[in-house]
């Protein structure tokens, strides 16, 4: 059915549903959650911009429906005839639970082992160069630190609904910022595992210059 | 009014919309629907075989023979009803197939509907992806129109078909194309609602709640439709009536009816199921919707295109 009322936009939304990850990875339909966040598009605009048949465009977005990661905005009669549909993502930016990512079957545990190495591997460009050895221990202290990240930021409280949903998308953008700072810096276990975590960064650090 | 609501100028609007798109969209139509009807006709050959290829197997040749008479004495010695529910039995799994290559049209109608276009590979799409919901609300409704025809012959007997009975046969056939056009009607938008990914009882629920609530516009439409196809059978039902067996003119009528055959037929299939397809699919996208606008009122919601942040980082 059609939703009946509607449905603000989250800011952040950590996706931990280990199948709606799997869901999210196809690379059309990150695409389309990619563009739906930034704005509300018709399928036949998501078509054009994806150079994609309106059919196939049709199918991922009822798919996004139903777990609720896409929201029908409103409907429109044009003057050609046509009644198109808006869609937008149900929240600005999405992130995936690496938690769950390492628990889901099917590549995407594999998806999210190599990501974390490749970040971990990446921090020598800027004189950061953790060896071979201690890679493991690093990219467990990177997830957890991250996985206590996403439980804490998920749900950022808003007191007024509406009055977010009317600031500017700048204000929203750098109140959240703000915001999620904030949050994560009083919390005790978040800020003991980034001490560890920077520890373990000046342990490595070959010159990183300020 | 409501934008939702008919009157002529919309009646003639949203029969004016279909046709053009069903004309514009003619060539993917008639290739999906060629291509979709190979298929439904492997399916419904598959099914035959599901059941013959047993007695195939057990009796050989004489099996299937055997089968056969049994079930044409069975149903002989049957009166009335149980012989028709009998016909049932075997005539519904078998009509399936064929319900889910009409839900799979509204597929493209939907996709015409949201985007101008479709392609003819698109319904092996929806034809896939939605069979089993497709087949349950199709086969839903093509029990609630026959049933009822199934109770008239057990209230009325084979009797009420006799040629004693003319009166009482007409007014029968009367009565129930009455109940089948208004039953058709309440269901006309159930295959558009699976397409929306509703479910099987919810979309006959959806269907019956837009076509009461909204009755004028769901009707209005689909009685146009149906008025349509109903004239364009007519001359091949009329000009026995209208030319004399005896006539000498016959010849030269028959070709005139032939030719009017083919092209009514081809008209029906390839433009007017469409049209109805697309109209039905246009009608329930607007009643549907809780938030409709009209491109004059047309509204993008703020997103600022001027992305600059001064709060850096996370």
């Amino acid at each position: 059915m059609t939703p009946k009322k509607r449905v603000s936009m989250k800011e952040i939304e950590v996706v931990s549903d280990p199948k709606v990850i799997k869901l999210m990875m196809e690379p059309t339909r990150a695409a389309i959650i990619k563009l739906l966040s930034a704005t509300e598009m018709t399928v036949k605009q998501l078509a054009t911009e994806l150079g994609k048949n309106p059919g196939t465009i049709l199918h991922h977005i009822e798919k996004l429906k139903k777990v609720n990661l896409v929201v029908e905005v409103r409907t429109q009669q044009t003057p050609t005839g046509i009644v198109q549909r808006y869609y937008r993502a149900r929240a600005r930016e999405f992130r995936l639970g690496i938690k769950q990512m390492m628990e889901t079957e099917g590549g995407v545990a594999k998806f999210a082992e190599d990501r974390l190495n490749s970040i971990v591997r990446s921090l020598a460009v800027f004189g950061i160069e953790i060896p071979e050895s201690q890679l493991v221990e690093a990219t467990d202290m990177l997830r957890n630190l991250i996985e206590r990240e996403n439980d804490l930021i998920s749900d950022m409280p808003i007191l007024d609904q509406k009055a977010y949903d009317r600031l500017s998308k700048q204000d929203r953008t750098d109140a959240s910022r703000i915001l999620r700072r904030y949050l994560l810096n009083r919390d005790p276990m978040y800020v003991e595992l980034r001490r560890s975590w920077h520890e373990l960064l000046r342990r490595f650090d070959r010159g990183v210059k300020l | 009014m409501s934008t939702k609501n008919a009157n002529f100028r919309v009646l003639l609007q949203d029969l004016k919309i279909s046709f053009k798109f069903a004309v514009k969209n003619l060539v993917s139509f008639v290739l999906g629907m060629i291509g979709v009807l190979i298929v439904t006709g492997l399916l419904i050959a598959l099914l035959a075989l599901f059941v013959l290829v047993p007695f195939l197997l057990l009796g050989g040749l004489t099996g299937i023979t055997d089968l056969i008479l049994t079930w044409v004495r069975t149903t002989q010695s049957l009166q009335g009803a149980a012989a028709f529910l009998m016909t049932l039995l075997l005539v519904t799994p078998l009509i399936a197939p064929l319900m889910v290559a009409i839900g799979a049209l509204y597929g493209m109608g939907r996709e015409i509907v949201e985007s101008e276009g479709t392609t003819a590979e698109g319904i092996f799409a929806w034809y896939s992806k939605k069979f089993f919901s497709l087949a349950a609300v199709g086969m839903i409704q093509f029990l609630v129109v026959i049933v009822p025809l199934a109770v008239t012959t057990i209230l009325l007997g084979p009797l009420s078909f006799g040629l004693e009975q003319t009166g009482w046969a007409s007014a029968t056939i009367a009565t129930y194309s009455i109940y089948a056009t208004f039953m058709s009607g309440l269901m006309s938008l159930a295959f558009p609602a699976v397409i929306d990914g509703n479910s099987i009882l919810s979309s006959i629920k959806i269907s019956v709640r837009l076509s009461t609530r909204y009755f004028d516009r769901v009707f209005s439409t689909w009685l146009s439709y149906l008025g349509i196809g109903t004239l364009l059978s007519f001359p091949l039902l009329a000009w026995p009536l209208a030319v004399p067996l005896s006539s000498s003119q016959v010849g030269m009528w028959t070709t005139i009816i032939a030719a009017y055959s083919i092209i009514a037929v081809l008209f029906t299939f390839f433009v007017l199921l469409p049209a109805t397809v697309i109209g039905m699919s246009r009608i329930y996208m607007i009643l549907i919707s809780d938030n409709l606008s009209g491109s004059s009122e047309f509204f993008t919601e703020s997103f600022d295109d001027d992305d600059v942040s001064i709060i850096g980082g996370d």
